[in-house]
């Protein structure tokens, strides 16, 4: 079995799945700075763990065109690593924060009148909690679109709005590899950002609800390597988001469970099939 | 022995991997392994608007 590997930085995480991969067969790391298409690459399956979500899901689609299958998949880094796409998805299968879309200055402004202060404005694409913005009134809510008007990303101009929803200083980060419950972990935080790239405490969560709730989220894509990220709130658990492109040092070090073990069989299931 | 490329103390590496990030013990900065031999550390690029997860 010959697996790929392409990376940007050699995180823990890079590292653990190298190691894991090499007992499974060769192990090629595909760096970007080296990577060029079209290439005759003899691989069996590529597991893509670029940083960059638009990188990622360029490789994915180059290395799926030459028959290579790749985890994840182009469709789940496509859908899943979008928010507004995702919660299509995860909004016929699970009950998720209220949400509204818009894309214009006026309309967007409307949009978090619907919904209703505060609310939660955040990109379509990225992650680690960047530009993710709690809204608190009209004052803030024109600021931060006069801002949006003035980036030069056209992403930037489609507006994600989320409910705010009170947590109770944590949520809970799950993985769900395959369609298997793997582990997850709550995360706590001062900030109601909680992402553990902030700063946020991790501690391992062991509930029969968010195992169930977090398999209902994966079905809604079908297939990949997914992190999920859930809320417990007055309405009962919401699924906020999901990442195609999990990030687990901290989920190994609370938990001990062997994630990048995990996504090593997943992906050498998915070359046999 | 390498220079860290932000504060130039010396650093003392056992073994890397190439493209691996380390921290320097003095100044904090995140550097990134871009050769083994020699080792070379360039200060890790900014993050840029679609890195996550």
């Amino acid at each position: 079995m010959k697996i790929g590997i392409t990376y940007t930085i050699m995180r823990k995480e890079e590292i653990m799945l190298r190691d894991r991969a090499k007992e499974f067969g060769e192990v090629v790391m595909l760096h970007d700075s080296e990577t060029i298409f079209p290439e005759n690459f003899d691989l069996d399956i590529v597991i893509i763990r670029n940083v960059s979500h638009f990188k990622a899901l360029y490789m994915a689609k180059l290395f799926e065109s030459y028959g290579i299958p790749t985890v994840n998949p182009f469709n789940i880094i496509l859908e899943a690593g979008d928010k507004l796409f995702a919660t299509l998805k995860l909004s016929k299968k699970v009950p998720v924060p209220r949400w509204s879309a818009a894309f214009d200055k006026k309309s967007a402004i409307k949009a978090m009148e619907r919904i209703g202060y505060p609310v939660v404005m955040k990109p379509v694409f990225g992650s680690w909690g960047r530009m993710v913005s709690k809204i608190n009134d009209l004052d803030a809510a024109e600021g931060i679109v006069e801002h949006r008007q003035w980036m030069g990303n056209p992403l930037y101009k489609v507006y994600y709005i989320q409910e705010y929803v009170e947590k109770p200083g944590r949520d809970i980060r799950s993985h769900v590899i395959g369609g298997e419950f793997v582990t997850a972990i709550y995360r706590y935080s001062d900030h109601w950002v909680t992402n553990t790239a902030r700063g946020g405490r991790a501690k391992p969560c062991y509930d029969e609800e968010v195992k169930e709730i977090s398999v209902k989220a994966w079905e809604a894509f079908g297939e990949g390597a997914l992190a999920i990220d859930i809320f417990e709130s007055d309405r009962g658990l919401l699924v906020n988001e999901v990442n195609p492109a999990m990030e687990f040092k901290n989920v190994v070090r609370v938990t001990g469970v062997d994630v990048a073990k995990k996504i090593v069989e997943y992906a050498i299931e998915v070359a046999k099939k | 022995m390498v220079e860290c490329p932000v504060c130039g103390v010396e650093i003392e590496i056992d073994s890397v991997e190439i493209h691996e990030i380390i921290e320097c013990p003095v100044c904090s900065s995140e550097l990134e392994v871009v050769s083994l031999n020699p080792i070379v550390l360039e200060e890790l690029p900014e993050v840029e608007e679609d890195w996550g997860e």
